[in-house]
């Protein structure tokens, strides 16, 4: 029999939380469930945590590989799991009780969504840092698809164990794919340019579980170098098709690393808005600084400005000049 | 300043009412309490804990902390129910004056010690009850401590406990000597009690 749900769990040395990750896999109230633990070549005791959870539970099937890293761990998964809608979990993370049953409902009654998420909570909360509150935050903020796709450029909208999407739809798009950045966004940002649905259920499903080691602080394709190049490379392809100059908002730090990733992408900087007075006037990389109200060319406009409140304040200026989101400007950052 | 509540019921045996509220006579356990207003989840893991406390037999000699004691609502319930002698601490001393409050309103003033601080603070131990109504990543930091102050034997009721934390509670107290007795999961927070072996 075909389970109604597979949860791809792709795993190495986990043997510290594993153990909770399963049991909120058999509390869920949805029980017609496979999991895909894909052992990826783990040195502690994780292998035989999974022998013994799949010894007395059959619906746990175990695979055991050498290490090959995170992507090739969730496509060999991907390619076992039997169910139309697959549901992505970390062996450290813990699901609501609920998970399951919310995300499934959601995606058989709206044929149109391809990914589901829900809202997130990082715990433990004592040492968590202020950047990690404030994506949280960012993130659980963003429930519709529009508003996803209005920031789907700003930041990966979706924590990867947090998903449920349609098997089929990821495997046409090519499933996970290692370009030398995070394999999620990337995931994501495909589907969105082939015009797939997102929605996050307002509810919080999944427990984030933060640590020194995690992976999105740890791993090269996590820096922010890579997410520029990530978001650059779909850019070309998205709004900035076709596009050989554009201007960028904030012409410090931030927008010059943009530029550098622009480049690589043979898109030019014409121009940098700023209202920095220091700024205003120079020439960087031979391109002059205005401030919002010298500005007057026809660019599409990318928003490197991450600081608290003013990518509001900006989108607010560029509504009053007329310019569409997503078409005439875009925040980036 | 006193909050204006309505009377409500709260866990299988008990009404919570203002000082000034006639008191109805009937087979509830009436509690006074000069602030009756929960947080939505407090609510939730407070009715769960007193579920729990209700099936426990208590003869009178037990030795009771509560850790975290806020209003004092569990330690009330806890001699309401026949309990011996409640130690209350809590961190907050805004939450440690209502405590005293809520003991004096209720005739309990005797049979409560009032401390505000935390477990260091605490100088005597050899409990036969614990309660904590208070956080998982709280009941991880503090659980050496706590299963310390409790004598062989002795039981921990322990709520609070946000869904995340539930497994690494429970196996953190197992680790230092615990048997689970009963793992409530409620819609957000859970309820453990624990028994020392």
């Amino acid at each position: 029999m075909t389970p109604a749900v597979s949860i791809l769990l792709p795993v190495r040395n986990e043997e510290q939380h594993l153990p909770a990750t399963l049991r909120s896999l058999q509390r869920q109230t949805l029980g017609d469930w496979e999991l895909i633990a894909v052992d990826d070549g783990s040195q502690d005791q994780t292998p035989k945590i999974l022998a013994a959870a799949a010894a007395t539970d059959d619906r746990i099937r175990l695979f055991r590989q050498p290490p090959q890293g995170l992507v090739a761990a969730l496509n060999f998964g991907l390619d076992k799991c039997r169910a139309a809608f697959v549901a992505r979990i970390d062996g450290d993370d813990i699901a609501h009780p609920q998970r399951l049953a919310l995300q499934l409902a959601a995606l058989q009654q709206d044929p149109t969504l391809t990914l589901v998420a829900s809202r997130v909570r990082h715990f433990p909360r004592p040492q968590l840092q202020g950047g990690m509150h404030a994506y949280e935050r960012w993130q659980n903020s963003h429930l519709q698809h529009a508003d996803i796709m209005r920031d789907l450029y700003v930041e990966s909208p979706f924590a990867h164990p947090s998903v449920m999407y349609r098997r089929q739809v990821i495997l046409a798009c090519g499933g996970y794919r290692d370009a030398g950045w995070a394999e999620d966004y990337d995931l994501w940002l495909r589907l969105a340019l082939q015009g797939e649905r997102f929605e996050r259920l307002p509810q919080t499903l999944l427990y984030w579980r933060d640590r020194p080691e995690r992976l999105t602080r740890t791993a090269e394709n996590c820096t922010l170098e890579a997410f520029r190049a990530c978001k650059a490379h779909y850019l070309r392809q998205d709004v900035l098709a076709a596009t050989k100059q554009v201007t960028l908002w904030g012409a410090g730090q931030e927008g010059k690393a943009w530029r550098k990733a622009l480049q690589k992408q043979q898109i030019e900087v014409g121009c940098w808005i700023d209202i920095d007075r220091n700024k205003i006037g120079q020439t960087i990389h031979h391109a002059r600084v205005l401030s919002p109200d010298q500005y007057r060319a026809k660019d599409k406009i990318l928003v490197t400005v991450g600081a608290k409140g003013a990518r509001q304040l900006i989108r607010d200026w560029c509504r009053e000049n007329r310019l569409l989101e997503g078409q005439d400007f875009l925040c980036v950052t | 300043m006193k909050d204006h509540y309505q009377p409500f019921l709260i866990g299988s045996q008990f009404r919570v009412l203002p000082p000034d509220c006639p008191v109805p006579q009937d087979d509830k356990i009436n509690l006074l309490m000069e602030r009756g207003a929960f947080g939505s989840g407090e609510h939730e893991t407070t009715d769960s804990c007193l579920k729990c406390l209700e099936q426990l037999p208590l003869s009178g000699n037990e030795k009771i902390l509560d850790l975290g004691s806020g209003t004092g609502i569990l330690a009330l319930a806890a001699l309401r129910l026949g309990g011996g002698h409640v130690w209350c601490i809590d961190i907050d001393a805004g939450a440690v004056q209502t405590c005293r409050t809520n003991c004096r309103l209720n005739q309990l003033g005797p049979q409560v010690d009032h401390l505000c601080g935390t477990l260091d603070d605490l100088t005597t131990g050899d409990f036969d009850l614990v309660l904590a109504n208070i956080y998982g990543d709280i009941l991880l930091q503090v659980a050496k401590q706590l299963v310390e102050k409790t004598r062989s034997g002795g039981l921990l009721l322990l709520s609070g406990i946000l869904w995340e934390y539930n497994f690494d509670v429970r196996q953190t107290y197992a680790r230092l000597g615990c048997e689970v007795l009963e793992n409530r999961m409620l819609s957000e927070f859970s309820t453990v009690l624990l028994k020392k072996t």
